[in-house]
């Protein structure tokens, strides 16, 4: 694949931020949070693309977006199910992995903050699910929102835990794929967006 | 070594994967519809014995009532 079209793949992420920030104000407030991860992610990419033709290395940005994803993920979750305390203490939890992390190895890939970047936020969508078979109603797109971010985040972690025992050309083939997945999330992430700014359906209605 | 086989086994993780996405979702709503339909349920009942303790009570006043209207001799039984 060449990577010409990994680029724009990995551009997509533009398509749900800038509907996210069109459709903004209409937007419920979980959602929003979302929208503001999109344009960071966005930026993130914009910025990384810059980074690495003046230095050969811009994993740091992608080591500090990582806290910072983990960070409006949990918000996003608490923000639907309102354990405040629980997720708070996640996300402290990954921003001082994360810096710690990020602090001793700037210039590597932050695996063991990705990792459990990836376990906390699939626990609280998990979670999450969980209230709802309780009876915690919730908006039609936001659940549908956190069924995506939870396959999301699922192949994210299977990605990065096999990506060291694999040789190189699996790896190029995983990644293929794993790049491809993103822009099938993203396209999703950008149709929920246009669709819960036009509905409020409730989920258990 | 990137083999036919290889590929098949990472695509099918990967629809496994969104199978147990997709039940996860089903089962919570599932549930959950469930869990609502039970609480209106309960709280349908609430109110049917509360309307049924007040007939009951009312029906206690009533037969005192008779009682003392009996025993005062403005009624025979």
């Amino acid at each position: 694949m060449s990577l010409m079209l990994v680029t724009i793949l990995a551009y997509t992420v533009a398509l749900p931020a800038c509907v996210g920030l069109y459709f903004y104000r209409s937007l419920p407030i979980p959602l929003r949070t979302l929208s503001v991860l999109f344009a960071i992610a966005t930026f993130v990419e914009i910025l990384s693309t810059v980074y690495r033709s003046y230095f050969s290395n811009n994993l740091i940005i992608i080591n500090v977006y990582i806290i910072i994803e983990a960070w409006l993920c949990l918000l996003f979750v608490s923000q639907c199910i309102g354990k405040i305390r629980l997720t708070r203490s996640a996300q402290l939890a990954v921003l001082a992995v994360g810096l710690i992390e990020t602090v001793i190895n700037p210039k590597t890939f932050a695996t063991v903050s990705s990792t459990l970047e990836s376990v906390v936020i699939i626990i609280g969508i998990i979670f999450l699910f969980f209230q709802v078979a309780l009876g915690t109603n919730i908006l039609k797109t936001v659940y549908f929102m956190a069924g995506i971010l939870l396959f999301y985040f699922a192949s994210n972690t299977i990605y990065f835990l096999t990506r060291g025992l694999l040789e190189m050309d699996s790896l190029i083939f995983v990644s293929i794929i794993h790049v491809w997945i993103n822009a099938g999330c993203n396209l999703f992430y950008a149709f929920i967006l246009w669709k819960a700014s036009h509905s409020r359906s409730l989920l258990l209605a | 070594m990137e083999s036919f086989a290889f590929k098949i086994i990472i695509v099918g993780l990967i629809v496994m994967l969104a199978a147990f996405v997709g039940i996860i979702m089903m089962l919570a709503a599932r549930y959950g519809r469930k869990s609502l339909t039970d609480e209106k349920r309960f709280k349908e009942q609430d109110n049917l014995i509360k309307v049924q303790d007040e007939i009951i009570e009312s029906d206690e006043k009533l037969i005192s009532l008779l009682k003392s209207r009996r025993e005062a001799g403005e009624i025979e039984s």
